[in-house]
């Protein structure tokens, strides 16, 4: 293209600023979603895979009762295993001096010497034990910090019925815990309550009652397709049930990894979600005012191609257009997405403890950026450029044909049409002698308003999530997990502690579910009597009956095991007597987080080989939250491996998801706002140029401009309140999809749809549209009417 | 015909032209009949009053469009045989028009606006020369708006000739000016008619101003209804507003 068109293009544009302002922003923030979200994805995915890769991260990991140190030898003869490390892993109850909170650990075997092992840590601080190292502790950096501890400082660990006190010597990082989420009912990570530490081997085999033995193989593979694994997991299985094999899983099902992935694939979704929706609008604005613009350039059009331009010059002509805006809306597209790919990348190193997540540029990113942007205007220019290219020279050169004059379709009802006034009549004719801009203003204000409703929806679903787990669900105030099953006698030693009103018993008992070839290791929740600390709702909040025998599963694992109610399923409970049963699916409940079974709890006892067992303790205090007395108390008790708190659990969840969730869907609405400001801006400018001869008669008849910019306001207002209605069960549908898409086995999302929010949304479109209206009473209000009728259309 | 006649090289033929417009259910004919020659070198002065025909036949003689029957030449090719992208290339480098309303790209300065036709031709005149011989160099960076409605039709000329054309179709040029400068416009076009030996077509509805050409062809109802040479040729402060 020549320079001088290009010149040409830049004038014309920046003479139309005030609609391409908002049409820019809105481009840009679906370009930088996309920028965002894919290099946030990009740098996060990166680091942990290196981070997986440099550690050493294995692909299996096997939990047993117990197995010899010589087993090792045998798993490493095993095909396709490449190495194999065995390990101790087990709860610790962990007591920092001046913290009285119960904080529960993990305790994991590390050599004494550092080699490079399986799943091995990163020492960020400090050093590794030294020579005689028995009373010395690593600390995960995260639970250090939060706490304020140092290498030098002391540690109280309570292993089996042992206190122990430690020497922290180093400080480390551990890919296989990169979202350290407590257990007993924590969702959010909670560093302050939840660590895993580090001891030197042969301490925590001594320590653990495991000497010359292990509960734990990792193992590498040397092919790691889905096929071979799946065979090695079964040999495994076979090879070592005689040590009580727990669990061979998956290290990436594991919760830590499996969070980040499901966080990561979230973050890829929306990388393409946003952006479709905002170039979309995008393009359906530009169309309108590429339309008005090749209109009125009519002459122009016809003076190029009387001058020897060819239609094809006329049309990238009109085309370049399109590229310049696209352009535009690139560059401030790229910036912004740097800027939101910054502060995500500080939000995702808080949440997740990998190293090193760097901050990358990509390329690639930008120059698909570039592309994407440009074509989605190239394709908002595409209905005014074939009108240009089509118009015949001699054609263009004659003024545009008059205004269709004829009678619109409301006129033809009599009765409403009398009873209109004069300016309602105008805005009739407008709206139906441009049924394309129209169509436009209402489409848009329709994706507004669905795209806000998905954001608001979005964050009643999570906080509808929260308040469901923690408070429907949930309604202890505490709750102990114990090393090993105890009988009735226990529940009753528990009430005489200090503060506690109420206790109930609970067994949760990690099992295979096995329908044929399909097999889920979940665990299952035995529930005693008519619980009234933890009771199960359904979605409509029923408490749900847990029938004397069989099982109850939540509909996402039945579907996952292909089962329905009244179907058999195997159940085989990895602790105590490890028996095969068939039970029966006596039913399934629609829930939110993790997959679940429950069971009664005598009945539940009885799989394992037991009259009556307990493992889980959940207490009520008097008065809210839980008394110092009694967590004092509880940490002490060495059948205590985890204390967690609902009301704690509850404020980290809030504070980690509902923060960013909030920060992000501010920003989302903002964005539907200036979607339906830049497009009521842009439609009544359209307008507003079309008809600034009727403006200047209007004028001299003595309206104010107050009463002009009515007229255009009632246009504005009668198409968004169409869209904004049409928006309001779109946005219906889009929720559904977006709880769809976003669902994984840790979160399914209900889809809460709540008036009070579609009153909002309305709220916001409607300030966007005053705004907007504004500019335009101020533009006619500014506009030199005389002039404008002196001036030869 | 006279010898004179006769010697002169025919630079437009056009024969039997009709154009007929279909507008719905009705048909116009905007244009019937029409035969005429322009020569080269001459100054052809069309006369006719509103909806006369004028406009149509310069369209067709411009290329600009396309004749319903009969034929328009210029030199031995039939304009009506050509393609879009045929006529095209006519108008780029054998035609320039100069219109009533000037047609200049507003958002260009009066040099750019010449740029945008050099641009395309392979042999143009150097744009700033051209707005020299308008007399408009000191103005090469201004705007339409902040330029008289003669000097902007003296850069729509420029123009018109900086792809150095054949010949010069001018649809009413004084059309929306006053007398002084609509005199100057058409002493400008006499001038470049006179002195570099351009060929002009020169729409006019006022006859006061057909003294100025060598020949005079007259419409009506889309008809042409004479073609007279002019003998007594006025200069430009002879005549008639």
């Amino acid at each position: 293209m020549s320079l001088i068109l290009l010149r040409k293009i830049l004038r014309d544009l920046r003479a139309r600023r005030a609609s391409l302002v908002a049409l820019v922003f809105i481009m840009a923030f679906g370009i930088s979603s996309f920028i965002c979200f894919l290099s946030v994805y990009r740098d996060t995915a990166r680091a942990k895979d290196n981070y997986y890769r440099q550690n050493r991260l294995a692909t299996l990991i096997v939990r047993m009762k117990r197995a010899p140190a010589s087993v090792l030898e045998e798993v490493r003869g095993l095909p396709n295993v490449a190495s194999a490390r065995g390990r101790i892993s087990m709860a610790a109850v962990i007591g920092i001096p001046r913290n009285d909170s119960p904080i529960s650990g993990m305790a994991i075997s590390l050599p004494a010497k550092h080699t490079p092992i399986l799943n091995d840590v990163v020492l960020r601080a400090g050093t590794w034990f030294s020579r005689d190292g028995n009373r010395e502790i690593l600390v995960t950096e995260e639970f250090a910090k939060t706490n304020g501890l140092i290498p030098g400082d002391h540690l109280k660990v309570l292993l089996m019925d042992e206190q122990h006190d430690f020497l922290i010597t180093g400080l480390v990082s551990a890919p296989e815990y990169v979202y350290l989420v407590p257990p007993a009912g924590g969702l959010a990570p909670d560093p302050a309550r939840f660590g895993a530490v580090y001891l030197p081997e042969r301490f925590l085999q001594e320590a653990s009652d495991l000497d010359g033995a292990f509960n734990q193989i990792l193992i590498s593979v040397a092919d790691d397709s889905s096929g071979a694994i799946h065979t090695l997991e079964e040999r495994l299985k076979a090879h070592l049930d005689l040590y009580g094999v727990l669990q061979v899983a998956k290290m990436i099902d594991q919760p830590s990894p499996q969070f980040l992935n499901n966080e990561l694939e979230n973050v890829r979704k929306s990388s393409t979600m946003t952006p479709l929706i905002f170039l979309g609008a995008a393009a359906l604005i530009l169309n309108v005012l590429v339309a008005r613009l090749v209109n009125q350039q009519r002459g122009v059009i016809g003076t190029l191609k009387a001058i020897g331009y060819t239609s094809r010059q006329v049309l990238f002509h009109y085309v370049g257009y399109g590229v310049a805006i696209g352009t535009l809306g690139a560059l401030a597209g790229v910036v912004l997405g740097a800027i939101f790919h910054n502060l995500m990348l500080m939000l995702y190193r808080k949440i997740f403890s990998i190293p090193n997540i760097e901050h990358h540029f990509y390329p690639d990113l930008f120059v698909g950026a570039f592309v994407i942007c440009i074509l989605a205007a190239v394709a908002g220019t595409l209905k005014g450029v074939r009108a240009a290219a089509r118009l015949a020279p001699a054609a263009a050169m004659q003024p545009p044909p008059p205004e269709k004059g004829r009678r619109i379709a409301l006129e033809r009802i009599g009765f409403i049409w009398r009873r209109m006034s004069f300016r309602t009549r105008m805005i009739m004719r407008d709206i139906f002698r441009n049924p394309f801009r129209s169509l436009v203003s209402i489409l848009v204000a329709t994706l507004a308003m669905t795209m806000m409703e998905g954001a608001f929806c979005m964050r009643d679903a999570l906080m509808f999530l929260m308040r469901f787990e923690y408070q429907l669900v949930m309604h202890n105030d505490l709750s102990l997990s114990l090393r090993d099953p105890r009988g009735r006698h226990y529940d009753a030693e528990e009430k005489n502690l200090p503060g506690v009103a109420q206790t109930e018993s609970q067994l949760n008992v990690p099992c295979d579910l096995i329908n044929g070839n399909r097999t889920r290791l979940v665990s299952v929740t035995g529930i005693d009597g008519n619980p009234t600390l933890y009771t199960p709702v359904d979605r409509q909040e029923r408490p749900v009956p847990i029938p004397a025998s069989g099982i109850i599963l939540t509909k996402k694992l039945a579907e996952i095991l292909d089962v329905r109610t009244g179907d058999f399923i195997t159940l085989h409970p990895l602790v105590g007597e490890r028996r095969k049963t068939s039970v029966r699916v006596e039913g399934t409940i629609d829930t939110y987080v993790g997959l679940s079974a429950y069971a009664s709890l005598p009945y539940l006892s009885r799989l394992i080989g037991e009259e009556w067992a307990a493992n889980t303790l959940l207490i009520k205090n008097y008065g809210s939250g839980a008394p110092r007395a009694l967590i004092e108390e509880v940490k002490e008790r060495p059948q205590v491996t985890a204390v967690g708190e609902r009301a704690r659990a509850l404020a980290q969840f809030e504070g980690t998801f509902g923060k960013v969730n909030a920060t992000i869907i501010g920003i989302f609405v903002l964005f539907a706002g200036l979607i339906g400001f830049g497009s009521v801006l842009n439609s009544s400018l359209v307008s507003l140029s079309e008809r600034q001869r009727a403006v200047g008669t209007l004028r001299v008849l003595g309206y104010t401009p107050g009463q002009i910019a009515a007229i255009f306001a009632g246009e504005s207002a009668i198409l968004y309140t169409i869209g904004s209605l049409i928006g309001i069960y779109t946005g219906t549908l889009y929720v559904h999809l977006l709880v769809k898409v976003y669902s994984s086995e840790i979160f399914r999302f209900p889809a809460v749809i709540r008036p009070e929010r579609m009153v909002q949304s309305v709220i916001v479109m409607t300030c966007s549209m005053i705004l907007a209206q504004f500019i335009v009473y101020r533009l006619i209000a500014k506009m030199n009417w005389i002039d404008v009728l002196k001036v030869k259309e | 015909m006279s010898k004179e006649q006769a010697d002169r090289k025919v630079l437009i033929s056009v024969r039997d032209a009709a154009r007929i417009f279909n507008l719905g259910e009705v048909t116009v004919p905007a244009l019937r009949n029409a035969s005429i020659d322009i020569f080269e070198g001459e100054f052809l002065v069309v006369l006719g009053p509103s909806g006369s025909g004028k406009s149509t036949l310069l369209n067709l003689v411009g290329g600009m469009d396309r004749a319903s029957s009969g034929h328009v030449f210029f030199r031995d090719e039939d304009l009506t045989e050509k393609t879009d992208n045929q006529l095209t290339l006519y108008r780029r480098n054998q035609v320039g028009f100069v219109f009533q309303f000037y047609n200049l790209v507003p958002t260009l300065t009066a040099l750019e606006n010449i740029q945008v036709a050099t641009d395309i031709v392979p042999d143009p005149l150097d744009a700033m020369e051209c707005l020299a011989m308008v007399g408009l160099e000191k103005r090469s960076h201004h705007f339409p708006s902040q330029m008289s409605g003669g000097e902007q039709q003296r850069v729509a000329i420029a123009r018109a000739i900086a792809g150095n054309p054949a010949l010069l179709l001018c649809d009413e040029p004084t059309g929306a000016l006053d007398m002084k400068t609509g005199k100057d416009v058409i002493a400008l076009l006499l001038r470049l008619n006179e002195k570099i030996g351009k060929t002009v077509a020169m729409i006019t509805h006022n006859p006061g101003f057909s003294e100025i050409g060598h020949r005079i062809a007259t419409l009506k109802d889309g008809q042409i209804v004479s073609i007279v040479e002019n003998a007594m040729r006025k200069s430009v402060e002879e005549i008639d507003w």
